[in-house]
Order: C-alpha cells, then sequence, then structure tokens
C-alpha cells in the first residue's frame, strides 16, 4: 500500500511537472508550439549557454556590461511567466529539417554556421553564394554545377542496399541502369558527390557491379528510368541547340582492376567476379550492353533528340589504370 | 505586528548562534557539524531543543548501524578501507531500507523523502534535522546534513556537494574513486545524470560553484548561512539587515563562491542602493550599487543561473521514475548476513 501511494504521488508530480512548460513562442496567435531538438529529447528543460541576459534574485542583468535591464516586482504572480519568456527569447523559431542529416552541426545554425562564405535561401544546408551549390557537397567548387537534393541521392542508394542485402545486386541480369551527368572539366571530388552539370551532357550506362558511393548519379530501375530519361531530355532541350549526347555502355566502373586492361575481359571485384563474356539467359553480358545501349538511343531518339546528336560509344574505360599508363607514355615520348 | 520583546528575544537566540557558529569558524572551539546543526535550527525554534535529546536519538542511530554492520558484511570487497566502506555501506542501508531482527520484527523504518513539502516552503521546519529524527521525512537538505552528521560520528568521511537547488554527498573509496550518494531517493547517480539533467553547465563545475566537495569548515559554514535564511524566514521584513550582512561576510570569507551568500548579499545591497537612493543619499547609494554590481559580475563569471521551479520538479520526479538508467552499478551493495 505504500509503496502504491508512492507510485502514485510520483505519478501525480511527474504529470502535474510535464503538462506545463513547452516554451510556446506561438502562443499569441494560438498555434501549437513548436517542435525541439534537446539533448535529452524533451524530458528535462536545457538551458542555452551564455545567453545574453541573466536572471540574479529577479533582476536580469546584462552579461555583457553587467548592467541592469529590468527588475520583476517580488511578489508578483509573473514571475515565473517571465521567467518562461525570458528563455523563449533565446529559442530558434523551428528546427532545421535537414538537422538529422548533419549529425556534425548544431540544430540551431544558419548557413551551414558559415555565415559569410554561404546563403541560407531555402531553410536547408548552406549554399556557396559565389560559387553555387550546397556546401556539403564538395562539387559547389564546380562552376555551373546543379545540385540534385541529397534525400534523392539517398534513396536511390537505399533502393541498391536493399537489392544487395536481397542478393539482387550481385546478379548482373537483375542490375539497374545508371545515369551520369558529368561537368565539364570532369573531376573526381571523390565519395559523397553528386551534381549534375548540363554544360556538355554525356549519358553513361553502366552495370552497378559495386556500389562505391563515389561517382555515380542516379540509380535506376526500369520503372523510373523513363521518367529520369524525360529529366534528362528537358535539360537538353533547354539549350539553345541541343548538343551531342555521348552513350557510353561498359561493364564496369573506373575503380575496377582490370588485368589486360579491356573491360571486356574477365575482371576480378572483391569476391564479385563478372565475366562480361560469361552466358546468361539473354547472352553474355557484352551482347546485353550493347542491347542497353541500342534501346536508349531508340528511347531518345523517341522523345524528339536527332539521330545525328546521338553517339554511341562502346564501353572503354578512360581512367582505367592501363588506359592512364599509356597517356603517361604518351606523353614522355 | 510582531511583538518588540518577541523580536528582541529571537535577535538574541540568533546572536547567541552565530556566536558559538563563528567561535567555531575562528577555531576558538572545535569544530562540530552535529552542533552547529543543532545551534540554527534550536534558534529558530526559540531554543526550545534539547542538545542531549538530540545527540541521543543520533547516538541511537550510530548504533543501529554499528549492530548492522557487525551482523552483516559487504561481499567481495577486498580492499584496505573495507572497515570504513561496512559502515557505509550499512548507513546508506539504515537510510533507504527497513531494519528487521533476527526474528523479522521491524527495528527501524527508512526514511522517506518529503513530497508534501518538498523545499519548506509550507513550513520551514520540515528542512530540518530534528524533524527528519523524529518524522523520518526529510528533504535534500536536512537527509544529507544527517548522514554527514553520522559519518562525522563514524570517522568515515564523507563530503557535501552543491547542485542547483540541492546537495548531495561525496564518498570515495578504495575500490572505485569518488562516487554519489544520493538519499532522497537512495541511489548512487553518475556524475553524468547529474550534469545532464540538473541544470549544470561545465563552467559551474569549473568554477567550483557546483559538485565540488566541501570541507568540514566549509559545511559549517553553510549553517551558518542557514543561519541567516532562518533568521529571516522567521522575522520576515523586521529582520536586521546588520545581522544578515554579518552571516554573508563570514560566510563569504571563507566559501567566497557559495551562492546562496552571494544571492543574498547581492539582494541586501539592492535594497539598501535603493533605500539610499530614495533618502537622497546619494554616497551610500553608490557605494552599495557598485558592491552590487561586483556580485552580479561575480555571479556571472561563475555562470549562475536561475533555475525555475517547474525544473526542480521535473527533476526530482524523473529521477523518480527512470532510477535505473541513472544507478552507478560499480558501487557494491551486497551483504552477506552472518549467522
Amino acid at each position: 500500500m505504500k509503496k502504491l501511494t508512492l507510485f502514485l504521488a510520483t505519478i501525480f508530480c511527474y504529470s502535474a511537472a510535464f503538462a506545463q512548460h513547452v516554451p510556446n513562442p506561438y502562443a499569441s496567435i494560438g498555434k501549437p508550439a513548436p517542435k525541439m531538438v534537446t539533448l535529452s529529447n524533451g524530458a528535462y528543460d536545457e538551458f542555452l549557454l551564455k545567453e545574453s541576459i541573466v536572471l540574479i534574485n529577479n533582476d536580469a542583468i546584462n552579461r555583457k556590461t553587467g548592467e541592469l535591464v529590468y527588475s520583476i516586482e517580488e511578489n508578483s504572480k509573473e514571475i515565473e511567466q517571465i521567467k518562461k519568456q525570458q528563455e523563449e527569447k533565446f529559442r530558434f523559431l523551428s528546427v532545421d529539417p535537414v538537422s538529422k542529416s548533419f549529425p556534425f552541426l548544431t540544430p540551431y545554425q544558419y548557413a551551414s554556421n558559415s555565415p559569410i562564405v554561404n546563403i541560407d535561401f531555402d531553410g536547408m544546408e548552406g549554399y556557396n553564394a559565389a560559387g553555387g551549390g550546397y556546401v556539403t557537397s564538395p562539387a559547389s567548387n564546380c562552376n555551373g554545377c546543379v545540385p540534385i537534393t541529397q534525400a534523392e541521392y539517398q534513396h536511390y542508394q537505399r533502393l541498391y542496399e536493399v537489392d544487395k542485402l536481397k542478393g539482387k545486386a550481385n546478379d548482373w541480369k537483375d542490375l539497374p541502369y545508371m545515369l551520369i551527368y558529368k561537368p565539364t572539366g570532369y573531376t573526381d571530388y571523390g565519395p559523397g558527390t553528386y551534381y549534375s552539370a548540363p554544360n556538355k551532357p554525356k549519358l553513361e550506362i553502366t552495370l552497378a557491379t559495386k556500389f562505391e558511393g563515389g561517382s555515380y548519379t542516379k540509380i535506376l530501375n526500369d520503372e523510373t528510368l523513363d521518367a529520369q530519361l524525360n529529366d534528362f531530355v528537358e535539360q537538353l532541350k533547354s539549350y539553345e541547340s541541343i548538343p551531342e549526347v555521348e552513350i557510353t555502355t561498359f561493364t564496369g566502373n573506373s575503380k575496377s582492376k582490370s588485368k589486360t586492361g579491356s573491360s571486356d575481359d574477365v575482371y576480378k571485384q572483391g569476391s564479385n567476379i563478372i565475366d562480361p563474356g560469361s552466358k546468361g539467359r539473354k547472352g553474355t553480358i557484352g551482347e546485353l550492353m550493347e542491347k542497353r545501349g541500342d534501346t536508349m538511343k531508340q528511347k531518345l531518339m523517341d522523345k524528339g533528340i536527332p539521330e545525328d546528336k546521338i553517339i554511341l560509344k562502346k564501353g572503354t574505360n578512360e581512367n582505367s589504370d592501363d588506359n592512364r599508363k599509356a597517356t603517361i607514355k604518351a606523353n614522355l615520348k | 505586528m510582531l511583538d518588540s520583546t518577541y523580536i528582541k528575544r529571537t535577535q538574541h537566540n540568533f546572536d547567541k548562534a552565530y556566536t558559538e557558529i563563528v567561535a567555531m569558524l575562528d577555531k576558538k572551539q572545535p569544530l562540530s557539524f552535529k552542533r552547529a546543526v543543532f545551534l540554527v535550527e534550536n534558534a529558530y525554534l526559540n531554543d526550545s531543543l534539547n542538545y542531549g535529546l538530540y545527540a541521543d536519538v543520533i547516538n541511537i542511530y550510530k548504533k543501529l548501524v554499528l549492530a548492522y554492520t557487525k551482523s552483516n558484511r559487504l561481499l567481495n570487497y577486498n580492499f584496505p578501507d573495507s572497515v570504513n566502506e561496512n559502515i557505509n555501506a550499512s548507513l546508506f542501508r539504515v537510510f533507504t531500507d527497513t531494519i528487521k531482527d533476527e526474528n523479522n520484527n521491524i527495528i527501524s523504518l527508512p526514511f522517506r523523502y518529503n513530497f508534501e513539502d518538498a523545499l519548506g516552503s509550507k513550513d520551514y521546519e520540515s528542512t530540518f534535522v530534528n524533524y527528519l529524527l523524529f518524522t523520518k521525512k526529510g528533504n535534500c537538505h536536512s537527509l544529507p546534513y544527517l548522514y554527514k552528521i553520522l559519518t562525522e560520528e563514524f570517522n568515515t568521511k564523507s563530503y557535501l556537494a552543491l547542485a542547483p537547488m540541492h546537495i548531495y554527498i561525496k564518498q570515495r573509496n578504495k575500490n572505485i574513486g569518488w562516487y554519489n550518494v544520493e538519499l532522497t531517493s537512495g541511489q548512487y547517480p553518475k556524475d553524468a545524470y547529474l550534469i545532464s539533467t540538473g541544470y549544470i553547465s561545465r563552467d559551474n563545475i569549473i568554477s567550483g560553484l557546483y559538485m565540488d566537495t566541501l570541507s568540514l569548515k566549509h559545511s559549517i559554514a553553510m549553517c551558518l548561512m542557514d543561519l541567516c535564511q532562518a533568521y529571516s524566514k522567521k522575522l520576515n521584513k523586521y529582520a536586521s539587515i546588520n545581522f544578515q550582512l554579518q552571516c554573508t561576510d563570514k560566510v563569504l570569507q571563507i566559501k567566497p563562491n557559495y551562492l546562496d551568500a552571494l544571492l543574498r548579499k547581492q539582494r541586501i545591497h539592492k535594497t539598501l542602493w535603493l533605500n539610499y537612493q530614495k533618502q537622497n543619499n546619494t554616497e551610500l547609494a553608490t557605494a552599495n550599487k557598485t558592491t552590487y554590481n561586483q556580485i552580479n559580475n561575480k555571479l556571472i563569471q561563475l555562470d549562475y543561473r536561475d533555475v525555475p521551479l517547474e525544473t526542480f520538479q521535473k527533476w526530482y520526479t524523473n529521477y523518480q521514475q527512470n532510477k535505473s538508467k541513472f544507478q552507478n552499478t560499480e558501487i557494491n551493495t551486497n551483504f552477506k548476513t552472518n549467522k
């Protein structure tokens, strides 16, 4: 019985305490309090460091000048309310919607904490005011790059991860298409780059043999491929005259180690051995890629891109080790 | 309206307590936390308490703890300070658990937290150790005080430590080093819990405002501040400002960053400043204003912040709810009964 009464007492205190005091700056216009990000997730009141005004014995003192700003009357009923308002003044009105994606930044920051270099025009992460591009994307150094949203990028990444878990990603028949928009003077910005640069459009079709998190922009399944192609074509049509479109089909990414230098040979990649000459149900992988290239060309033509603008390239990997060596040798001569 | 003779008598009582505590602090008399606590409570209760009776009741608890340590011993504690640690663990058990004899007769009940009047706002007496001894209900003031008194009796060291609107105990053993004893809920909380939920900032700890151990002399200085608090509670607007200033100055002489003293001194100087301003006594007004500003600056340096009452309520109720989360599991509390 004693335990029960204690329990009830604590429950009462608990509910009484928690029913009150969620600072609400919208109270005057009758809106509910906004969501807040705190250390204890709302379980405890937390304070902000170095507030400009400190309450000492109901006297509000300016922290910097040490001067008395105002004082609350000793016996007034409004003391608690005024204290609350005091706290509300220092709160942000809403939580940064992308704060969860940036654990290294505080949820209470402006323009990724670099307000001189960046602007924050949409309330998301900081946007480089000079070069363009979101600050968290290394491609912000690339002039003229148009970023895709990080959410989009993560969506496709997740799709791929799911496929990988199911064991599908290792099966070349079910591998998704990928589109890579490369900017002019393309340089590898390393993992985490995701952008589109329509200066010189290139359409590359590849097999996602291994997801490196690197230069792949979008991983597409067949259903969304069409929609994505439409976007691409729209991008192309926004130019004054439709530029040339390169369709490259190759079977590996630049990081694959090829012994002979040719992507049509058997190469090893981690534990996954993919043999472009190996026969699947629909033929060899090389044949499949060629077919895919053809269908892609057909699709682009259906969407109104003239045939002479479409260049179909067979898969040579520009960045492969042997090619690089060859260029170095050529330069030495 | 208070009777003038009543005011004189209470002033006399408080003066008597003040002189004795100050004598302790000036090394004219041996330091005794037990005596200092009694003096404060006796002064508030119009000199009506009996020191002999008070000491006797504390003695009963002392005997109870010793009897418990004799019949039980800590399991798996093989360090040189095992005797002390055994006493500390028994003391904690007596504070927080029901003690029974061989025939399962209840000898002693645990001390309980006073939920009805946690801050002593209804009845100031409920924050007293005497109230705790006779009603078994206490708060974060009386419970650690009694614990400190008993550890002083056993000569096993314990230290009072401060948190916003809270007092708790810090102790040390050779096994795990420093640990916290929280008597209001009967737990050993971790430091991280106190910091994250207790409105304590990093600067508070660095400046020694909170979570620092208090020596015996500092603890007695705290009693002097309690005396000042009790005095102003007792006489309200008839309280002499000089007496309060005497107390705060003495306390700040010993512990310059004691928060309660700083806050009270700040309030006193503000009233003095405003009063002199009304009387057009600019010299004294500016003098008081400068000390007022000095104290404010000091409090800002210590990174003091006001704790809303609701936060305090949340703190102690939430602690009751999530005890297991904040428990320091390194402390050995397993006893083996000798038969």
